[in-house]
Protein backbone atom coordinates (compact mmCIF):
# COMPACT_ATOMS: atom_id res chain seq x y z
CA UNK A 1 0.00 0.00 0.00
CA UNK A 2 3.07 2.41 -0.73
CA UNK A 3 1.16 4.32 -3.48
CA UNK A 4 -1.70 4.44 -1.29
CA UNK A 5 0.51 6.48 0.88
CA UNK A 6 2.68 8.77 -0.68
CA UNK A 7 -0.85 9.72 -2.27
CA UNK A 8 -2.08 10.28 0.76
CA UNK A 9 1.06 12.65 2.03
CA UNK A 10 1.03 14.31 -1.50
CA UNK A 11 -2.68 15.00 -1.14
CA UNK A 12 -1.84 16.64 2.60
CA UNK A 13 1.28 18.80 0.79
CA UNK A 14 -1.42 20.51 -1.32
CA UNK A 15 -3.33 21.32 1.33
CA UNK A 16 -3.00 25.06 1.85
CA UNK A 17 -5.73 26.14 4.57
CA UNK A 18 -6.83 29.54 3.28
CA UNK A 19 -6.12 32.42 5.69
CA UNK A 20 -10.02 33.11 5.69
CA UNK A 21 -11.84 32.41 8.52
CA UNK A 22 -14.81 30.46 7.42
CA UNK A 23 -13.00 28.53 4.56
CA UNK A 24 -10.70 27.65 7.28
CA UNK A 25 -13.53 25.95 9.94
CA UNK A 26 -15.65 24.59 6.87
CA UNK A 27 -14.81 24.78 3.41
CA UNK A 28 -11.30 23.66 2.81
CA UNK A 29 -11.54 20.96 4.78
CA UNK A 30 -14.74 19.43 3.06
CA UNK A 31 -12.89 19.97 -0.05
CA UNK A 32 -9.33 18.27 1.10
CA UNK A 33 -11.72 15.60 2.49
CA UNK A 34 -14.03 14.97 -1.34
CA UNK A 35 -10.31 15.32 -3.23
CA UNK A 36 -9.37 11.96 -1.20
CA UNK A 37 -11.76 9.83 -3.56
CA UNK A 38 -11.99 12.22 -6.46
CA UNK A 39 -7.89 13.28 -7.03
CA UNK A 40 -7.54 11.12 -9.48
CA UNK A 41 -10.62 10.97 -11.48
CA UNK A 42 -9.71 12.04 -15.37
CA UNK A 43 -12.84 13.58 -16.24
CA UNK A 44 -11.95 16.33 -13.54
CA UNK A 45 -9.43 19.31 -13.95
CA UNK A 46 -8.77 22.54 -12.28
CA UNK A 47 -9.91 24.61 -14.89
CA UNK A 48 -13.41 22.74 -14.56
CA UNK A 49 -14.08 22.82 -11.24
CA UNK A 50 -13.43 26.82 -11.31
CA UNK A 51 -16.21 26.15 -14.12
CA UNK A 52 -18.33 24.39 -12.59
CA UNK A 53 -18.14 26.25 -9.53
CA UNK A 54 -18.68 29.73 -11.65
CA UNK A 55 -21.96 28.11 -13.11
CA UNK A 56 -22.76 26.69 -9.97
CA UNK A 57 -22.91 30.46 -8.42
CA UNK A 58 -24.87 31.44 -11.48
CA UNK A 59 -27.54 28.98 -11.05
CA UNK A 60 -27.63 30.04 -7.26
CA UNK A 61 -28.57 33.99 -8.61
CA UNK A 62 -31.28 32.67 -10.83
CA UNK A 63 -32.21 31.28 -8.00
CA UNK A 64 -32.39 33.66 -5.85
CA UNK A 65 -34.25 35.77 -8.59
CA UNK A 66 -37.06 33.50 -8.61
CA UNK A 67 -38.16 34.53 -4.99
CA UNK A 68 -39.27 30.53 -4.16
CA UNK A 69 -39.13 29.67 -0.57
CA UNK A 70 -37.94 26.06 -1.98
CA UNK A 71 -35.34 27.84 -4.60
CA UNK A 72 -34.08 30.07 -1.58
CA UNK A 73 -33.35 26.65 0.67
CA UNK A 74 -31.58 25.27 -2.24
CA UNK A 75 -29.99 28.03 -3.55
CA UNK A 76 -28.34 28.38 0.14
CA UNK A 77 -27.07 24.97 -0.43
CA UNK A 78 -25.45 25.15 -4.01
CA UNK A 79 -23.68 28.49 -2.54
CA UNK A 80 -21.74 26.57 0.01
CA UNK A 81 -21.31 23.65 -2.93
CA UNK A 82 -19.99 25.95 -5.16
CA UNK A 83 -17.73 27.58 -2.81
CA UNK A 84 -16.57 23.94 -2.10
CA UNK A 85 -15.31 23.45 -5.52
CA UNK A 86 -14.22 26.90 -5.66
CA UNK A 87 -11.41 25.86 -2.61
CA UNK A 88 -10.40 22.06 -4.67
CA UNK A 89 -9.34 23.55 -7.75
CA UNK A 90 -6.13 24.96 -6.49
CA UNK A 91 -5.58 21.92 -4.24
CA UNK A 92 -6.10 20.07 -7.39
CA UNK A 93 -3.56 21.93 -9.94
CA UNK A 94 -1.33 21.61 -7.21
CA UNK A 95 -2.06 18.01 -6.46
CA UNK A 96 -1.33 17.66 -10.11
CA UNK A 97 1.33 20.02 -10.53
CA UNK A 98 -0.54 21.52 -13.38
CA UNK A 99 -0.75 24.24 -11.65
CA UNK A 100 -1.04 27.26 -14.83
CA UNK A 101 -1.16 31.41 -15.13
CA UNK A 102 -4.49 30.76 -17.05
CA UNK A 103 -5.92 28.61 -14.31
CA UNK A 104 -4.80 31.59 -11.77
CA UNK A 105 -6.48 33.59 -14.20
CA UNK A 106 -10.19 31.66 -14.52
CA UNK A 107 -10.29 31.14 -10.63
CA UNK A 108 -9.67 34.93 -10.03
CA UNK A 109 -11.81 36.30 -12.20
CA UNK A 110 -14.44 33.85 -11.39
CA UNK A 111 -14.24 34.58 -7.99
CA UNK A 112 -14.22 38.73 -8.62
CA UNK A 113 -17.37 38.26 -10.64
CA UNK A 114 -19.37 35.67 -8.53
CA UNK A 115 -19.89 37.92 -5.70
CA UNK A 116 -21.54 40.74 -7.27
CA UNK A 117 -23.75 38.58 -9.35
CA UNK A 118 -25.05 36.84 -5.87
CA UNK A 119 -25.44 40.33 -4.95
CA UNK A 120 -27.43 41.89 -7.67
CA UNK A 121 -29.33 38.61 -7.52
CA UNK A 122 -29.88 39.53 -3.85
CA UNK A 123 -30.94 43.16 -4.67
CA UNK A 124 -33.76 42.13 -7.23
CA UNK A 125 -35.06 39.48 -4.82
CA UNK A 126 -35.15 42.42 -1.98
CA UNK A 127 -36.53 44.93 -4.37
CA UNK A 128 -39.68 42.61 -5.32
CA UNK A 129 -41.10 41.88 -1.87
CA UNK A 130 -40.32 45.29 -0.78
CA UNK A 131 -39.47 48.30 -3.38
CA UNK A 132 -37.93 50.47 -1.65
CA UNK A 133 -35.04 52.86 -2.41
CA UNK A 134 -32.54 51.67 -0.29
CA UNK A 135 -32.54 47.99 -1.49
CA UNK A 136 -31.14 49.54 -4.49
CA UNK A 137 -28.81 51.59 -3.01
CA UNK A 138 -27.34 49.05 -0.40
CA UNK A 139 -26.93 46.53 -3.51
CA UNK A 140 -25.27 49.27 -5.35
CA UNK A 141 -23.29 50.12 -2.26
CA UNK A 142 -22.06 46.78 -1.50
CA UNK A 143 -21.42 45.69 -5.38
CA UNK A 144 -18.91 48.91 -5.37
CA UNK A 145 -17.49 47.89 -1.97
CA UNK A 146 -16.61 44.52 -3.31
CA UNK A 147 -15.49 45.77 -6.16
CA UNK A 148 -13.24 48.15 -4.46
CA UNK A 149 -11.08 45.45 -2.29
CA UNK A 150 -9.45 44.00 -4.95
CA UNK A 151 -8.67 46.90 -6.88
CA UNK A 152 -7.44 48.66 -3.39
CA UNK A 153 -5.05 45.16 -3.06
CA UNK A 154 -4.01 45.62 -6.52
CA UNK A 155 -3.29 49.14 -6.28
CA UNK A 156 -1.28 49.38 -3.28
CA UNK A 157 1.02 45.88 -4.21
CA UNK A 158 1.64 47.72 -7.75
CA UNK A 159 2.06 51.13 -6.45
CA UNK A 160 3.33 50.38 -3.25
CA UNK A 161 4.42 47.15 -2.65
CA UNK A 162 2.17 47.03 0.75
CA UNK A 163 0.02 44.05 1.07
CA UNK A 164 -3.09 45.37 3.22
CA UNK A 165 -4.16 42.08 3.76
CA UNK A 166 -1.30 40.53 5.56
CA UNK A 167 -3.15 41.70 8.41
CA UNK A 168 -3.96 39.28 10.79
CA UNK A 169 -1.88 36.90 9.26
CA UNK A 170 -0.35 35.16 12.26
CA UNK A 171 -0.57 31.93 12.97
CA UNK A 172 -1.84 32.44 16.80
CA UNK A 173 -4.73 31.17 17.53
CA UNK A 174 -5.96 34.77 18.45
CA UNK A 175 -5.02 36.28 15.02
CA UNK A 176 -6.60 33.36 13.39
CA UNK A 177 -9.76 34.35 15.11
CA UNK A 178 -9.80 38.56 14.52
CA UNK A 179 -9.58 37.80 10.91
CA UNK A 180 -13.49 36.90 11.13
CA UNK A 181 -14.14 40.75 11.24
CA UNK A 182 -11.90 41.29 7.32
CA UNK A 183 -15.76 39.53 6.81
CA UNK A 184 -13.83 37.90 3.35
CA UNK A 185 -15.19 36.40 0.62
CA UNK A 186 -15.78 32.81 1.97
CA UNK A 187 -17.96 34.54 5.24
CA UNK A 188 -19.56 36.76 2.54
CA UNK A 189 -21.10 33.42 0.93
CA UNK A 190 -21.61 32.38 4.80
CA UNK A 191 -23.56 35.18 5.61
CA UNK A 192 -25.78 35.21 2.41
CA UNK A 193 -26.59 30.97 2.96
CA UNK A 194 -27.48 32.14 6.31
CA UNK A 195 -29.89 34.74 5.20
CA UNK A 196 -31.42 32.38 2.71
CA UNK A 197 -32.34 29.98 5.37
CA UNK A 198 -34.37 32.86 6.50
CA UNK A 199 -35.83 33.52 3.79
CA UNK A 200 -34.38 37.10 4.23
CA UNK A 201 -32.52 38.91 0.81
CA UNK A 202 -33.15 41.83 2.53
CA UNK A 203 -31.00 41.40 6.17
CA UNK A 204 -28.21 39.61 3.53
CA UNK A 205 -27.93 42.74 1.66
CA UNK A 206 -27.90 44.95 4.86
CA UNK A 207 -25.20 42.94 6.66
CA UNK A 208 -22.82 42.60 3.66
CA UNK A 209 -23.17 46.61 2.72
CA UNK A 210 -22.51 47.34 6.11
CA UNK A 211 -19.39 45.39 6.82
CA UNK A 212 -18.07 45.90 3.26
CA UNK A 213 -18.49 49.59 3.80
CA UNK A 214 -16.32 49.55 7.05
CA UNK A 215 -13.65 46.93 5.65
CA UNK A 216 -13.36 49.32 2.92
CA UNK A 217 -13.50 52.41 4.95
CA UNK A 218 -10.52 51.02 7.65
CA UNK A 219 -8.14 49.33 4.70
CA UNK A 220 -7.93 52.68 2.96
CA UNK A 221 -7.31 54.53 5.95
CA UNK A 222 -4.65 51.85 6.84
CA UNK A 223 -2.74 52.03 3.36
CA UNK A 224 -2.76 55.54 3.66
CA UNK A 225 -1.10 55.17 7.09
CA UNK A 226 1.48 52.35 6.07
CA UNK A 227 2.00 54.40 3.06
CA UNK A 228 2.96 57.36 4.36
CA UNK A 229 5.76 55.29 6.66
CA UNK A 230 6.76 53.61 3.70
CA UNK A 231 8.51 56.48 1.76
CA UNK B 1 9.52 86.71 -22.10
CA UNK B 2 11.93 84.07 -23.31
CA UNK B 3 12.70 82.07 -20.14
CA UNK B 4 8.11 82.22 -20.00
CA UNK B 5 8.28 80.28 -23.24
CA UNK B 6 10.55 77.72 -21.59
CA UNK B 7 8.36 77.29 -18.76
CA UNK B 8 5.58 76.39 -20.86
CA UNK B 9 7.25 74.07 -23.03
CA UNK B 10 8.94 72.35 -19.70
CA UNK B 11 5.62 72.20 -18.58
CA UNK B 12 4.13 70.72 -21.89
CA UNK B 13 6.47 68.26 -21.70
CA UNK B 14 4.99 66.98 -18.05
CA UNK B 15 2.23 66.12 -19.88
CA UNK B 16 1.42 62.77 -19.96
CA UNK B 17 1.37 61.56 -23.83
CA UNK B 18 -1.51 58.58 -23.65
CA UNK B 19 -3.49 61.18 -21.71
CA UNK B 20 -7.29 60.15 -21.76
CA UNK B 21 -9.74 61.68 -24.65
CA UNK B 22 -10.68 65.08 -22.56
CA UNK B 23 -8.35 65.89 -21.02
CA UNK B 24 -5.68 65.46 -23.68
CA UNK B 25 -6.87 68.24 -25.48
CA UNK B 26 -9.10 70.17 -22.45
CA UNK B 27 -8.26 69.94 -19.18
CA UNK B 28 -4.44 68.92 -19.24
CA UNK B 29 -3.87 71.97 -21.31
CA UNK B 30 -6.08 74.19 -19.22
CA UNK B 31 -4.10 72.67 -16.15
CA UNK B 32 -0.39 73.72 -18.09
CA UNK B 33 -2.05 77.46 -18.26
CA UNK B 34 -2.83 77.02 -14.46
CA UNK B 35 0.43 75.18 -13.68
CA UNK B 36 2.35 78.25 -15.56
CA UNK B 37 0.84 80.28 -12.04
CA UNK B 38 1.47 78.38 -9.49
CA UNK B 39 4.07 75.20 -10.03
CA UNK B 40 6.25 77.43 -8.05
CA UNK B 41 3.98 78.02 -5.40
CA UNK B 42 5.93 75.90 -2.63
CA UNK B 43 3.13 75.51 0.08
CA UNK B 44 1.17 73.63 -2.92
CA UNK B 45 2.60 70.15 -3.02
CA UNK B 46 0.82 67.96 -5.74
CA UNK B 47 -1.10 65.88 -2.82
CA UNK B 48 -2.64 68.66 -1.92
CA UNK B 49 -3.76 69.37 -5.25
CA UNK B 50 -5.13 65.77 -5.60
CA UNK B 51 -6.71 66.60 -1.93
CA UNK B 52 -8.45 69.52 -3.28
CA UNK B 53 -9.69 67.79 -6.45
CA UNK B 54 -11.01 64.99 -4.33
CA UNK B 55 -13.12 67.75 -2.31
CA UNK B 56 -14.27 69.53 -5.57
CA UNK B 57 -15.57 66.15 -7.04
CA UNK B 58 -17.33 65.34 -3.80
CA UNK B 59 -19.21 68.63 -3.56
CA UNK B 60 -20.12 68.37 -7.57
CA UNK B 61 -21.80 65.51 -5.39
CA UNK B 62 -23.33 66.89 -3.31
CA UNK B 63 -24.63 69.65 -6.19
CA UNK B 64 -26.16 66.33 -8.10
CA UNK B 65 -27.87 65.33 -5.09
CA UNK B 66 -29.25 68.50 -4.25
CA UNK B 67 -30.79 68.65 -7.78
CA UNK B 68 -32.33 71.37 -9.89
CA UNK B 69 -31.03 73.13 -12.63
CA UNK B 70 -28.18 75.59 -11.12
CA UNK B 71 -26.87 73.07 -8.75
CA UNK B 72 -26.40 70.46 -12.05
CA UNK B 73 -24.48 73.61 -13.68
CA UNK B 74 -22.69 73.64 -10.97
CA UNK B 75 -21.71 70.26 -10.44
CA UNK B 76 -20.79 70.58 -14.47
CA UNK B 77 -18.46 73.04 -13.95
CA UNK B 78 -17.08 71.37 -10.31
CA UNK B 79 -16.42 68.15 -12.15
CA UNK B 80 -14.49 69.87 -14.79
CA UNK B 81 -12.64 71.69 -12.24
CA UNK B 82 -11.78 68.43 -10.40
CA UNK B 83 -10.71 67.21 -13.71
CA UNK B 84 -8.25 69.74 -13.82
CA UNK B 85 -6.79 69.55 -10.19
CA UNK B 86 -6.85 65.89 -11.18
CA UNK B 87 -4.31 66.47 -13.92
CA UNK B 88 -2.46 69.44 -12.52
CA UNK B 89 -1.29 66.94 -9.71
CA UNK B 90 1.00 64.94 -12.07
CA UNK B 91 2.35 67.75 -14.05
CA UNK B 92 3.23 69.27 -11.14
CA UNK B 93 5.02 66.11 -9.11
CA UNK B 94 6.97 65.56 -12.98
CA UNK B 95 8.06 69.18 -13.20
CA UNK B 96 9.37 69.51 -9.27
CA UNK B 97 11.06 66.23 -10.20
CA UNK B 98 8.97 64.81 -6.85
CA UNK B 99 6.60 62.07 -8.03
CA UNK B 100 6.12 59.77 -5.05
CA UNK B 101 4.45 56.42 -4.89
CA UNK B 102 2.10 57.77 -2.22
CA UNK B 103 1.41 60.25 -4.58
CA UNK B 104 0.52 57.74 -7.48
CA UNK B 105 -1.64 56.08 -5.21
CA UNK B 106 -3.58 58.43 -4.10
CA UNK B 107 -4.19 60.05 -7.32
CA UNK B 108 -5.37 56.52 -8.48
CA UNK B 109 -7.74 55.78 -5.48
CA UNK B 110 -9.39 58.67 -5.31
CA UNK B 111 -10.32 59.04 -9.37
CA UNK B 112 -11.96 55.23 -8.35
CA UNK B 113 -13.49 57.14 -5.56
CA UNK B 114 -15.14 60.17 -7.45
CA UNK B 115 -16.59 57.75 -10.36
CA UNK B 116 -18.27 56.42 -7.61
CA UNK B 117 -19.87 59.45 -6.26
CA UNK B 118 -20.72 61.20 -9.21
CA UNK B 119 -22.41 58.04 -10.79
CA UNK B 120 -23.99 57.41 -7.60
CA UNK B 121 -25.27 60.73 -7.51
CA UNK B 122 -26.34 61.28 -11.16
CA UNK B 123 -28.49 57.91 -10.66
CA UNK B 124 -30.28 59.36 -7.51
CA UNK B 125 -30.65 62.56 -9.19
CA UNK B 126 -32.54 60.38 -12.29
CA UNK B 127 -34.54 58.11 -10.07
CA UNK B 128 -36.07 61.55 -8.55
CA UNK B 129 -36.97 63.05 -11.86
CA UNK B 130 -39.82 59.98 -12.17
CA UNK B 131 -38.65 57.43 -9.36
CA UNK B 132 -38.11 55.08 -11.71
CA UNK B 133 -35.16 52.40 -10.29
CA UNK B 134 -33.77 52.01 -14.18
CA UNK B 135 -31.12 54.91 -13.55
CA UNK B 136 -29.87 53.16 -10.59
CA UNK B 137 -30.00 50.05 -11.91
CA UNK B 138 -27.58 51.33 -14.62
CA UNK B 139 -25.03 53.48 -12.81
CA UNK B 140 -24.88 50.35 -11.16
CA UNK B 141 -24.19 47.72 -13.73
CA UNK B 142 -22.14 50.73 -15.49
CA UNK B 143 -19.80 50.85 -11.86
CA UNK B 144 -19.55 47.13 -11.98
CA UNK B 145 -18.45 46.43 -15.15
CA UNK B 146 -15.91 49.65 -15.17
CA UNK B 147 -14.35 47.88 -11.68
CA UNK B 148 -14.29 44.70 -13.98
CA UNK B 149 -12.19 46.34 -16.67
CA UNK B 150 -10.04 47.65 -13.79
CA UNK B 151 -9.47 44.20 -12.11
CA UNK B 152 -8.66 42.56 -15.25
CA UNK B 153 -5.30 44.84 -15.36
CA UNK B 154 -4.67 44.03 -11.54
CA UNK B 155 -5.12 40.66 -11.84
CA UNK B 156 -2.83 40.20 -14.49
CA UNK B 157 -0.39 42.09 -12.23
CA UNK B 158 -1.17 39.75 -9.27
CA UNK B 159 -0.73 36.74 -11.90
CA UNK B 160 2.35 37.76 -13.63
CA UNK B 161 4.13 38.83 -9.99
CA UNK B 162 3.42 35.40 -8.53
CA UNK B 163 5.57 33.99 -11.22
CA UNK B 164 8.11 36.21 -12.00
CA UNK B 165 9.26 38.85 -8.52
CA UNK B 166 10.45 41.26 -11.43
CA UNK B 167 7.46 41.82 -13.58
CA UNK B 168 6.84 44.85 -12.00
CA UNK B 169 9.77 46.67 -12.65
CA UNK B 170 10.08 45.05 -16.23
CA UNK B 171 7.16 46.11 -16.78
CA UNK B 172 7.25 49.77 -15.61
CA UNK B 173 10.73 49.55 -17.90
CA UNK B 174 8.33 48.89 -21.12
CA UNK B 175 6.13 51.39 -20.15
CA UNK B 176 9.39 53.98 -20.09
CA UNK B 177 10.52 52.61 -23.30
CA UNK B 178 6.91 53.11 -25.44
CA UNK B 179 6.33 56.52 -23.50
CA UNK B 180 10.42 57.49 -25.09
CA UNK B 181 9.61 56.12 -28.17
CA UNK B 182 6.35 58.16 -28.61
CA UNK B 183 7.50 61.62 -30.06
CA UNK B 184 5.88 65.05 -28.85
CA UNK B 185 3.15 65.04 -31.26
CA UNK B 186 2.12 68.31 -31.05
CA UNK B 187 1.89 71.17 -28.80
CA UNK B 188 4.10 74.56 -28.96
CA UNK B 189 6.52 74.56 -31.65
CA UNK B 190 5.20 71.65 -34.10
CA UNK B 191 3.06 73.77 -36.55
CA UNK B 192 -0.41 74.46 -36.94
CA UNK B 193 -1.25 71.58 -39.12
CA UNK B 194 0.46 69.00 -36.71
CA UNK B 195 -1.36 69.92 -33.80
CA UNK B 196 -4.57 69.75 -35.60
CA UNK B 197 -4.05 66.67 -37.72
CA UNK B 198 -3.09 65.52 -34.02
CA UNK B 199 -6.60 66.97 -32.76
CA UNK B 200 -8.37 65.37 -34.76
CA UNK B 201 -6.56 61.78 -34.39
CA UNK B 202 -7.46 62.28 -30.47
CA UNK B 203 -11.04 61.95 -31.19
CA UNK B 204 -11.03 58.53 -31.45
CA UNK B 205 -10.49 57.93 -27.86
CA UNK B 206 -13.79 59.02 -27.39
CA UNK B 207 -14.81 55.25 -28.01
CA UNK B 208 -12.86 54.04 -25.03
CA UNK B 209 -15.17 55.38 -22.58
CA UNK B 210 -12.55 56.30 -19.58
CA UNK B 211 -13.22 58.59 -16.62
CA UNK B 212 -12.12 61.92 -19.27
CA UNK B 213 -15.17 60.62 -21.49
CA UNK B 214 -16.98 60.10 -18.31
CA UNK B 215 -16.28 63.65 -16.87
CA UNK B 216 -17.37 64.95 -20.59
CA UNK B 217 -20.57 62.77 -20.83
CA UNK B 218 -21.85 63.72 -16.72
CA UNK B 219 -20.92 67.36 -17.55
CA UNK B 220 -22.98 67.21 -20.65
CA UNK B 221 -25.70 65.02 -19.06
CA UNK B 222 -26.52 67.64 -16.18
CA UNK B 223 -26.37 70.80 -18.26
CA UNK B 224 -29.30 69.16 -21.13
CA UNK B 225 -30.78 67.47 -18.58
CA UNK B 226 -30.23 63.70 -20.61
CA UNK B 227 -29.35 61.69 -17.18
CA UNK B 228 -31.02 58.86 -18.74
CA UNK B 229 -29.59 58.25 -21.95
CA UNK B 230 -26.41 59.07 -20.69
CA UNK B 231 -26.26 56.36 -18.16
CA UNK B 232 -27.08 53.82 -20.80
CA UNK B 233 -24.33 54.85 -22.64
CA UNK B 234 -22.53 54.21 -19.64
CA UNK B 235 -23.58 51.22 -18.80
CA UNK B 236 -23.68 49.50 -22.13
CA UNK B 237 -19.82 51.13 -22.89
CA UNK B 238 -18.70 49.53 -19.53
CA UNK B 239 -20.35 45.90 -20.14
CA UNK B 240 -18.70 46.11 -23.51
CA UNK B 241 -14.99 46.82 -22.32
CA UNK B 242 -15.17 44.92 -19.30
CA UNK B 243 -15.74 41.71 -21.70
CA UNK B 244 -13.21 43.48 -24.48
CA UNK B 245 -10.46 43.32 -21.48
CA UNK B 246 -10.96 40.23 -20.24
CA UNK B 247 -11.17 38.63 -23.59
CA UNK B 248 -7.93 40.43 -24.33
CA UNK B 249 -5.39 39.61 -21.31
CA UNK B 250 -7.22 36.05 -20.91
CA UNK B 251 -6.13 35.31 -23.96
CA UNK B 252 -2.83 36.49 -23.68
CA UNK B 253 -2.30 34.53 -20.55
CA UNK B 254 -3.84 31.61 -22.01
CA UNK B 255 -1.48 31.44 -25.11
CA UNK B 256 1.56 32.73 -22.88
CA UNK B 257 2.63 35.54 -24.23
CA UNK B 258 4.99 37.13 -21.81
CA UNK B 259 6.17 39.84 -23.63
CA UNK B 260 2.88 41.27 -24.70
CA UNK B 261 2.11 40.41 -20.71
CA UNK B 262 4.74 43.46 -20.11
CA UNK B 263 3.30 46.32 -22.14
CA UNK B 264 0.81 48.07 -20.52
CA UNK B 265 -2.58 47.65 -21.60
CA UNK B 266 -5.54 50.27 -21.47
CA UNK B 267 -7.97 49.52 -18.03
Amino acid sequence: MGTYLERKQKLRETFKPREEWWSRVFATPLAHGILHVVADFKVLTPNRLTTLSFSLTLLTSLLIVSGMSSALLSAAILLQIAYVFDCMDGQLARYREVSSEWGSFLDKWSDYVKFPTVVLALMVAAYSQNASFTVIVMGFLSVFFIGYLPYLKGLSQQELSIGPWAVLSGKNFVERNLRFFLFEEAQLYLIVTICLLFQSSYWALVIICVTQGIVAFVQTARVFLLSRHSR
Amino acid sequence: MNTHETKFQRLWKTKNKNDEWWSSFVTSPIAILINMVVVDWAWLTPNKVTLFSLITGLTASGCIVIGGHTPFVMAAFLINISHILDCMDGQMATYRGVSSRFGNYFDKVSDQILIFFWFSAVAYAGYQENHEVMPVFLAFTGVAFYSLRVYVKYVTIFIEVENDKEYLEKSFAEATLIREESEQQAGPGTGLIKNCLWFLREQRKFFLFNEAVFVFMISVALLFDQICPMLWIFAVSQIYFGIIRTWQRGRQIYLGQHQELLKPMEK
